[in-house]
């Protein structure tokens, strides 16, 4: 027997010509992108780092960043809820993410930036002791904090869904035979059911997050100047309506291929565990 | 097999019925009403370019926002107003139908009118020489008074622009009002005094829902919109104070260039002849925004050297 037998894989004709197709098409559409001046690049060039969008692009990541940092940790307060024995903290969870998964975002946004209608003031009242303190509703509840707080109880409902599902994906036979070999609760949570129910968490929750940063979009009904709202108010001065809608969406671009790349590095950190020893 | 040919033929059927209806959707029109009557002018409907007079109608982007300038009736959801009249008039003197649709936003009416989609808009845009790069103007009112809207107890508490100093003040945004406010803030500077604090928000009502809850004490906006804002307001807000600035014109948009703007121009200007012009002022109450004479493109600007484009916004 020789064993210097050469592998020659099958020539796949089809995939071949329709590589060379597919090719083809991708250049011309970048072609007729780049060389149809109606797109108007000098002027997405032009505005591409002009300093309000910048300014905009930072509130964005600000608001997305503190929608993802407080959203999380409270959606996991609620996930944990659910699954809890007692009949009243499960169904506290389930109106909330009822309530706050049905209203839409621009309707909870407009409601907290004008909540000083309904209570102008805000006050730290205790049985007994009478009103220790109060304070204008519109000090505490900036434009900026009421878009935060809209964000973030928004936010909460959809990552407790995400991490519902995760705890769920973990058969409970394993739980019952983790508990069979001696672990106690918590020793099951963290040793059994976490590390499963991450990977079943991340690739949701990396949607979470990019789906946050375009929410993110909608601040502009409480006068927050975010990335695209800045973009809007430039062309709605210059008409130059398609060029800044391009910019805005080269920075979502950026953005969202910065997070997504985040989101494969954890990933494959996790799934390194899977691998044989 | 027959089975199979049958499906098929039912599913074609209604994704035709499904095609027919998504297209008269996209016809949205808006019914309007108007008690102008001008009898056609012969001379001017035949300068009508041919494309137009074949199919007989104009389509018209507007917007329609608060009385007097376009708004539609609570009752029977028909728009009503100064834009409506005034180009029911032009239309009526070229011989034309008149079709009317809400782009939604003025980002599609701009997009609307470079693609040729819409063939006119009125929609209180106002003239300014960057525009102009994109749509041709024709100008049929002076924008020359701004109203400034605020809690009853404001009242009177600003008579002039440099009251405004050092305040927090909403505008519509990409209004020229927000332009006007970055100008007033910037001369508040020269003076020493602290700046304007221009807050912009996505449509009027926004606004006003800011000043109720007490997110800005002022928003200023066009003297007779806010005006009509107040008087519905149930008390709540009041009209300020009245503001008067230089040079600004409100102008019906078309695409650039358009081969309708001449002929639109001199509509307008047949109708300030006829005193028709001036009869739709009145009928509204804004006659002190009556122009003596209707011009396009960067005549509107050159016409009274109104620079009001100069310092940009940033």
């Amino acid at each position: 027997m020789s064993h210097n037998l050469v592998i020659v894989p099958k020539t796949k004709i089809a995939e071949r010509l329709a590589t060379i197709v597919v090719a083809a098409c991708v250049a011309a559409l970048l072609y007729s992108i780049f060389k149809n001046p109606r797109f108007e690049w000098q002027i997405v060039f032009a505005n591409f780092t002009a300093p309000a969008l910048l300014k905009g692009l930072l509130v964005t990541l600000e608001l997305t960043f503190f929608a993802v940092f407080f959203g999380f940790p409270l959606g996991t307060v609620l996930a944990a809820m659910r699954q809890a024995d007692s009949r009243l903290l499960q169904s506290v969870s389930w109106f909330y993410v009822w309530v706050f998964r049905s209203v839409p975002m621009l309707v909870q946004l407009f409601f907290w930036f004008n909540i000083a209608a309904l209570y102008p003031r805000l006050a730290l009242t205790l049985p007994g002791l009478g009103e220790l303190y109060s304070f204008p509703t519109n000090h505490v509840l900036t434009g900026f904090s009421a878009a935060v707080l809209a964000l973030v109880l928004h936010d909460a409902a959809y990552t407790s869904e995400i991490i519902r599902t995760g705890l769920r994906s973990v058969p409970t036979g394993q739980r019952d035979a983790a508990r069979a070999l001696g672990f106690t609760n918590s020793g099951v949570m963290y040793n059994i059911v976490f590390p499963q129910a991450f990977r079943v968490i991340l690739p949701a929750a990396g949607n979470q997050i990019i789906s946050t940063l375009k929410a993110t979009s909608v601040v502009s009904v409480i006068a927050l100047q975010d990335v695209l709202y800045s973009a809007q108010e430039i062309y709605e001065r210059t008409y130059d309506v398609i060029p800044l809608l391009i910019v805005a969406s080269l920075w979502y671009l950026v953005v969202t291929s910065l997070l997504s790349m985040g989101q494969y590095w954890v990933e494959g950190r996790l799934s390194r565990k899977d691998q044989p020893l | 097999m027959k089975r199979e040919v049958f499906c098929a033929g039912i599913l074609m059927v209604l994704g035709l019925v499904l095609v027919q209806n998504l297209g008269r959707k996209a016809e949205n029109f808006i019914p309007y009403q108007t008690d102008i009557a001008v009898p056609v002018a012969q001379d001017l409907q035949e300068r009508v370019p041919a494309e137009y007079r074949r199919s007989g109608a104009l389509l018209v982007a507007t917007h329609p926002t608060t009385p007097p300038t376009v708004f539609l009736t609570p009752d029977t959801m028909q728009l009503q107003g100064r834009e409506i009249d005034i180009m029911a008039a032009v239309a009526q003197l070229l011989g034309l139908k008149l079709y009317w649709v809400n782009p939604g936003s003025l980002g599609s009416t701009v997009l609307g009118l470079a693609s040729h989609r819409y063939d006119i808009a009125l929609a209180n845009l106002n003239v300014t020489e960057t525009r102009l790069k994109k749509i041709d103007f024709v100008s049929y009112f002076d924008d020359k008074r701004l109203g400034l809207l605020g809690l009853a107890s404001t009242q009177g508490q600003v008579t002039q622009w440099h009251d405004l100093c050092g305040l927090t003040i909403g505008a519509g945004s990409g209004t020229e009002n927000a332009t006007v406010l970055q100008n007033h803030s910037w001369e508040c500077k020269q003076v020493g005094a602290a700046p304007i604090i221009v807050m912009l928000f996505p449509s009027r009502p926004a606004g006003v829902q800011a000043i109720i809850s007490g997110r800005v004490p002022y928003f200023l906006g066009p003297y007779e919109g806010v005006k009509a804002m107040a008087q519905g307001s149930h008390g709540q807000i009041v009209l300020a104070a009245t503001l008067d600035r230089h040079g600004s014109y409100v102008g019906m948009g078309l695409p650039h260039p358009s081969s309708l703007t001449p002929v639109i121009t001199d509509a307008v200007n047949r109708l300030i002849e006829l005193g028709i012009y001036q009869k739709i002022l009145d009928k509204w109450g804004i006659s002190y925004g009556e122009i003596g004479k209707s011009y396009s493109n960067m005549d509107i600007l050159n016409s009274v050297g109104a620079q009001n484009d100069g310092r940009a916004l940033q």
